[in-house]
């Protein structure tokens, strides 16, 4: 049999074709004017998931990256002090080198003394000094300052093991602000006071001085070398963590990179595509409508009356 | 014989009195289907010519055409249950458009950029643990995440409040619409004439396609036009009684469904239509939703407060438990007691670096996946589930209007058609006043030459 057509057999599939293409046209024109493909979960339930992981990915990467940079400036900050620290030493060798010749006497030894006890207090500055209102090398106990001196003892009010940062999720966790301990003086003893360190070697070197001992000037050497092969090594070591913190900065740097690609790909739209289907689905309502607009109102009454 | 010879003129002019009146009906007929020619769900009407001739009317006394509706009473069945089929699935991709919206996502201040941006905080927090605006930016992070995961569970209970509201409504419409069929069998009941059974079965029959919008059902008719409806076999227009449908809540505003007829009151369980679909996200669909961001945040909540304790309130009730995402909240208002070390000392950071590892740490309540993992999959998961529902939305809706065009191509009416059978009507009747002249010339002569 025939099909018989009748005008609500006609306007039925043009009613839904009109709406049909104006939903397309759009959700062409939300990707065109967004710039997004992704523009709620439906839209790409797979990709959405790339782009809540791309999405959290970065905000983890981002920190990583502001935690490094944070950790190079202390790094940074730690060898200077050291580097100055070195310094003071240094000038002590100098004057323990100079002092514990015999042709001294007591009077310039004395001044000599002068000199190494300002080089004690210069120390302990290094020591005290704070970095973006936290000290250096205080360990956990960061806003007391961790060296007291009184007289010729210096006591450390810090704690033994320093503060450490997260540079990535997959390194270990890199130590970037310091205990006194281990680097200004090995052991305590009674109220803190440092045993075997810069300050205990500086003194004893400033008390042979002042005694006007130059046997003993002479012997504060060994211990003056060793102090100062170990702010070398420090240094050493520092520059080691910041050559670690700068490989992974890189390697971070390179992911982010490449999760804003993957991102991109994600949830942006080819602008030239989306336009290009927004032209195509303008002429196809347009299309449509022409029809409707055409087709409907033909019919024998039009003709006969 | 020669009686009849004898009356035949008069039989004559008979005969063509009741062709005057049979093209009137007809003509009437036409009319009436060109006056519906836009109303949704009208039957077409038919006029079948029975054979007329002089001793028609002696014998059956009936001659007039007999009024055909035109329907493919499969094609109408098959209609009424796929409507009820789209109607469950338009309602349930709406209400799952309206759980997808409130995500937010992918964006900035969806979940997974609050969550990302609080466990940054705990790393600022672990790399300046002593500074004061660290540990307040903290608390404020961790304040924004409880606001973002009280909206968004709260968005999903406003929803079901208004599915609440929307089910009442929708049923006390149900409801009057029933009576309606109810009443309008007692019309057809009471009516004789074809045409106007066909009339008000018309309007019966747009009722009936409302109602299976919203409920799923079926009819079965009886000879005498009178309609039955029934849900899942259970009668819920009986003749000319209706039943009543109840909605029943319970704690968690689930919504069940009970039909009273005659004083039985049974449990309703429709398989399609609005209402199905309201109830399915009602009591399935956004429950199970809602509960797995609770179970995010209950993830979350535990793991803080193991770590540092009293920084959110404490999950301890089986009630706040459940319903973690909505009795999320920051305890701590002073920066000062906000403690990133176990040495309660101003650089420890120890608690704060443990804080920020939860991002990625797998979760056994979670499935062994972390807090945003377990987002992910669930944010991805609503997302398939909304396309999905769109894409068998969309094939119903497609079903339906074939089906439509097809009760069309039977029921329908066609312009052209009725344009057509009004000239045939209207000639046939000039005809037929042309014959009824002609026999009365010849009775003129007869009466006048004698």
């Amino acid at each position: 049999m025939q099909m018989r057509v009748t005008f609500q057999s006609r306007a039925i599939p043009l009613k839904s074709a009109i709406q049909q293409r104006s939903e397309d046209l759009l959700r062409s024109q939300q990707m065109v004017s967004t710039g997004k493909r992704i523009l709620k979960p439906s839209d790409d339930p797979i990709g959405v998931r790339h782009a809540l992981l791309n999405r959290a990915r970065i905000a983890q990467v981002d920190q990583f990256m502001g935690n490094i940079e944070l950790g190079r400036a202390d790094l940074n900050m730690a060898d200077s002090l050291t580097g100055q620290v070195y310094d003071r030493i240094l000038r002590a060798k100098e004057l323990a080198v100079q002092m514990g010749d015999v042709i001294h006497t007591a009077a310039s030894r004395s001044a000599a003394a002068l000199e190494v006890d300002a080089l004690i207090d210069e120390v302990v500055a290094l020591g005290n000094t704070k970095f973006r209102g936290r000290h250096m090398f205080g360990g956990e106990n960061t806003l007391e300052s961790p060296f007291v001196r009184d007289g010729d003892s210096v006591t450390y009010a810090g704690t033994d093991a320093g503060v450490v940062r997260r540079i990535s999720n997959d390194t270990p966790l890199v130590e970037t602000t310091f205990a006194g301990t281990g680097l200004f003086f090995q052991n305590r003893s009674g109220a803190n006071a440092t045993q075997d360190g810069v300050f205990n070697v500086l003194i004893g070197l400033k008390q042979a001085m002042e005694g006007d001992d130059a046997e003993g000037i002479a012997s504060s050497l060994a211990g003056i070398n060793e102090e100062f092969d170990r702010f070398v090594a420090a240094r050493t070591d520092f520059g080691a963590r910041t050559e670690r913190m700068n490989q992974v900065f890189d390697r971070l740097e390179e992911e982010r990179f490449q999760i804003l690609d993957l991102q991109s790909t994600t949830e942006d739209a080819d602008l030239a595509e989306a336009i290009t289907e927004l032209q195509l689905r303008q002429t196809a309502l347009q299309a449509t409508l022409s029809v409707a607009s055409n087709i409907l109102p033909t019919s024998l009454m039009d003709l006969l009356f | 014989m020669s009686i009849l010879n004898s009356l035949g003129l008069f039989s004559s002019l008979n005969l063509g009195r009741r062709a005057v009146q049979s093209q009137t009906a007809g003509l009437q007929i036409t009319g009436r289907n060109i006056a519906n020619v836009n109303t949704p769900g009208y039957t077409r009407q038919h006029a079948v010519t029975g054979v007329t001739d002089s001793r028609a009317d002696a014998v059956t006394g009936e001659s007039f055409p007999t009024v055909q509706l035109m329907r493919d009473q499969v094609t109408e069945r098959l209609l009424l249950q796929e409507r009820g089929r789209q109607g469950s699935l338009e309602r349930q991709a709406n209400l799952l458009s309206m759980v997808e919206a409130a995500f937010n996502e992918p964006s900035d201040s969806g979940l997974n950029g609050v969550m990302s941006a609080f466990f940054n905080s705990a790393e600022d927090l672990a790399n300046t643990p002593e500074s004061a605006g660290a540990r307040r930016l903290f608390i404020e992070r961790g304040g924004a995440l409880a606001v973002t995961f009280q909206s968004l569970t709260g968005t999903f209970e406003t929803i079901r409040n208004e599915n609440v509201e929307e089910a009442r409504i929708v049923i006390n419409d149900l409801n009057l619409k029933l009576e309606n069929v109810a009443r309008l069998n007692q019309e057809i009941a009471r009516s004789t004439d074809p045409g106007s059974i066909g009339e008000i079965q018309t309007r019966q029959n747009q009722i009936i396609n409302d109602l299976a919008e919203v409920i799923s059902i079926r009819t079965t008719e009886a000879d005498n036009g009178i309609r039955t409806v029934t849900v899942n076999g259970l009668g819920i227009v009986d003749g000319t009684e209706a039943a009543t449908v109840s909605m029943a809540l319970d704690a968690d505003l689930m919504i069940s469904l009970n039909i009273t007829l005659d004083a039985d009151t049974i449990s309703l369980h429709p398989t399609g239509g609005s209402l199905a679909g309201l109830m399915e996200a009602q009591n399935d669909t956004i429950p199970g939703i809602s509960n797995d961001v609770h179970s995010v945040a209950r993830a979350i909540v535990d793991g803080v407060n193991a770590l540092h304790s009293g920084f959110f309130a404490d999950l301890t009730d089986p009630g706040q438990r459940a319903r973690a995402g909505a009795f999320m909240n920051v305890l701590i208002t002073d920066a000062d007691n906000i403690v990133p070390g176990t040495s309660g000392l101003s650089g420890g950071n120890d608690i704060a670096l443990a804080i920020s590892d939860l991002r990625d740490a797998a979760q056994s309540e979670l499935g062994d996946t972390s807090v945003l993992g377990y987002y992910r999959e669930l944010v991805s998961g609503v997302g398939a589930r909304v396309s999905e529902m769109n894409q068998r939305r969309d094939t119903s809706d497609l079903v339906v209007q074939q089906m439509e065009q097809r009760r069309e191509a039977i029921s329908g009416v066609s312009l052209d058609e009725e344009a057509a059978n009004m000239i045939m009507f209207q000639r046939s009747f000039q005809a037929a006043a042309s014959y009824i002249n002609v026999v009365d010339s010849l009775l003129e002569t007869i009466i006048t030459r004698f």
